[in-house]
């Protein structure tokens, strides 16, 4: 039914300027994640085109032919295809578990084939087993820890392995690349590992801080609710015994009865008037909005009724107001305004916010009073007189011809802090 | 006499309402309505001198009701609501709408307000203004509002697409600016936010 998805939510307000913060900080993260994704990938993408080089250099060297050249190219040029995708994965993976069956072994393919084609290209024995352990070094960031150490054992058996069967294996640890393979074997995993950490830990903390966020928006709904159930609960109980006395009351036709029938039902309906007028209390008192936005809203509405509004504001004014100060210019605006509105024949409207040595001042002009709109003063406006005085201002209004001004002054507050 | 209509989809309220007001010696009532597009049809049949619209209604809203009204009846609209939503005033004003009051109001001031807004004066209620002033700015450029007005009702995007002759992507595009200036995640929660605030 539409009437029923009309009515409110009772949501309690998250104001939108809070997905500012949000905002930057998942900018924040983005970009993270592209610095990780590229780092990893760069750095396998660079090992890998260092090591088809050599290896194509070690064919040519050897004389052997161009085809072989180009297979080595396209294993190795495959292969980081593979690692870069590897790398994609640690987006959402990291310690997730292995990828899909097809994917893993998709992955480590190229890798594979290239291991066993370089077996027969002397000296390649280094440079050959480079791509299955760097794709081996991504993956050991995706899969779960206790699986990473056999991994690790399985890729240096197959580096081993590779130095064993191929032909070249005395000649290059004779150079002295030991070292290097060493360097390798350390340094590949460990970099990719931590830069996966990190990036695991970034979203890790991403989600706390989300959920805290979340938490505080809950924790305000709760209390909110509990306040609601006090005011209303409180309230109807005593309307419901009210209202059950009045009907017994009723039921006894005695002049005594009618009388106090009437009293009870009198009671009732002023209960459930103080129920509503606290509610909306508490519903008005989640709204903070700065004075500048509550000027503008002033402006805002007055022009909608079709009231010319001119507003003027000191600039220093609003970071000078405290949220008292503010709060009880905000009261002043939101008296003048509703009263404005009521005189259904203002033209012209002109608020001005301005500080002098000692105080702060609020002026309100409006025309179009009209003799009988005196009639109705606006109640709050001793409501709002009693509040001044008692934080030290004053509220002072003045009627000429059709014209009329309000001018709400409250001690400067930074005088008072000198 | 005054002769007032008045238009509410709650019958309780209304006959209570109806009932009370007619007690005043002053007003005489027509027969009420439930809904906006019912409201505005017995507006232009019967031509009260006030109508009493209730803002959430089924068909059209008391607002729309209003402008509608307006334009064809010389009749006074005085909008009535249980919860106000900050932004609802600013489009009542600018509807001409004479009287704005929570639902709150004891039947005797609504009374009163009937003969001010007779008087050719404006009534709106304090409280409600004051949710007025406080309101949060809103954001969400005109098209943005559309397009999230048409999604409280259509279903689907190819839907809203059809209902503004946008083209699909053109809603997407707004929706997603929309639901990323309120900092919500879907489009059904950019709507409601954008509802509760009385931006549509």
């Amino acid at each position: 039914m539409t009437s029923s998805k009309l009515r409110p939510s009772g949501q309690v307000p998250v104001s939108p300027a809070a997905s500012d913060r949000a905002d930057t900080s998942s900018r924040d993260i983005t970009l993270t994640w592209w610095y990780t994704f590229l780092s990893i990938a760069g750095i396998s993408v660079f090992l890998l085109v260092v090591a088809a080089l050599v290896v194509s250099s070690l064919i040519n060297r050897l004389e052997g032919n161009t085809w072989q050249v180009v297979v080595v190219l396209v294993l190795f040029i495959g292969s980081s295809v593979g690692s870069v995708y590897a790398s994609w994965l640690m987006r959402t993976g990291y310690g997730a578990g292995w990828p899909r069956r097809s994917v893993t072994l998709g992955v480590l393919a190229l890798p594979a084939l290239s291991w066993v084609v370089t077996l027969v290209i002397p000296g390649a024995v280094f440079y050959g087993a480079i791509p299955l352990w760097i794709t081996l070094s991504i993956l050991l960031a995706l899969i779960p820890r206790s699986h990473r150490w056999s991994v690790t054992a399985a890729g240096l058996v197959l580096i081993a392995l590779h130095g064993l069967v191929n032909p070249g294996a005395p000649s290059f640890f004779d150079r002295g690349l030991l070292f290097g393979l060493i360097m390798y074997i350390l340094f590949v995993p460990s970099t990719f590992l931590v830069s996966g950490w990190l990036w695991h830990l970034i979203t890790r903390l991403d989600e706390a801080r989300t959920m805290s966020s979340q938490l505080a928006v809950a924790r305000e709904r709760l209390r909110f609710a509990s306040d609601l159930h006090d005011i209303q609960g409180h309230h109807l109980q005593v309307i419901a015994l009210k209202a059950e006395l009045a009907e017994r009351l009723l039921a006894a036709p005695s002049e005594d009865h009618r009388a106090a029938a009437q009293e009870a039902i009198a009671e009732v309906r002023s209960l459930a008037e103080e129920a509503q007028t606290e509610t909306r209390q508490l519903v008005r008192d989640l709204r903070v909005v700065s004075l500048t936005e509550e000027l503008k809203n002033a402006k805002d509405v007055l022009e909608a009724a079709d009231i010319p509004t001119e507003v003027t504001t000191e600039a220093k004014m609003d970071a000078a107001a405290s949220t008292e100060v503010s709060r009880l210019l905000g009261l002043a605006v939101r008296e003048a305004t509703t009263n404005i509105l009521r005189h259904a024949d203002a033209t012209e409207v002109r608020i001005q916010l301005y500080s002098t040595q000692q105080a702060l001042h609020l002026d309100i002009h409006n025309d179009g009073v009209t003799p009988s709109a005196t009639r109705h003063p606006g109640t709050g406006l001793d409501g709002l007189r009693a509040r001044f005085r008692a934080a030290g201002g004053s509220i002072h209004t003045r009627q000429e011809a059709n014209t009329f001004a309000l001018q709400a002054v409250l001690p400067s507050p930074t005088r008072e802090a000198t | 006499m005054i002769r007032v209509l008045i238009a509410d989809d709650e019958t309780m309220i209304r006959t209570a309402m109806e009932t009370l007001l007619g007690m005043e010696e002053d007003i005489e009532i027509l027969p009420g309505v439930a809904d906006g597009r019912a409201a505005v049809r017995a507006a232009q049949e019967l031509q009260p001198d006030v109508c009493i619209l209730d803002l959430e209604m089924p068909e059209l809203d008391g607002v729309e009701a209003a402008q509608e009204i307006a334009r064809t009846v010389a009749t006074k609209v005085i909008i009535c609501t249980r919860h106000a939503r900050p932004g609802v005033l600013r489009r009542a004003l600018a509807e001409k709408v004479a009287g704005f009051v929570p639902k709150s109001t004891p039947v005797e001031r609504l009374a009163d307000v009937i003969r001010e807004v007779m008087a050719g004066r404006r009534y709106v209620d304090p409280d409600i203004a004051a949710t007025a002033l406080t309101a949060a700015q809103c954001p969400l450029t005109d098209r943005e509002l559309d397009v999230l007005r048409a999604g409280r009702d259509a279903p689907t995007v190819a839907q809203i697409a059809d209902q503004l002759n946008l083209a699909q992507g053109t809603v997407r595009n707004y929706l997603s600016t929309a639901m990323q200036k309120l900092g919500v995640s879907t489009r059904t929660e950019a709507s409601q936010y954008a509802w509760e605030q009385g931006w549509i």
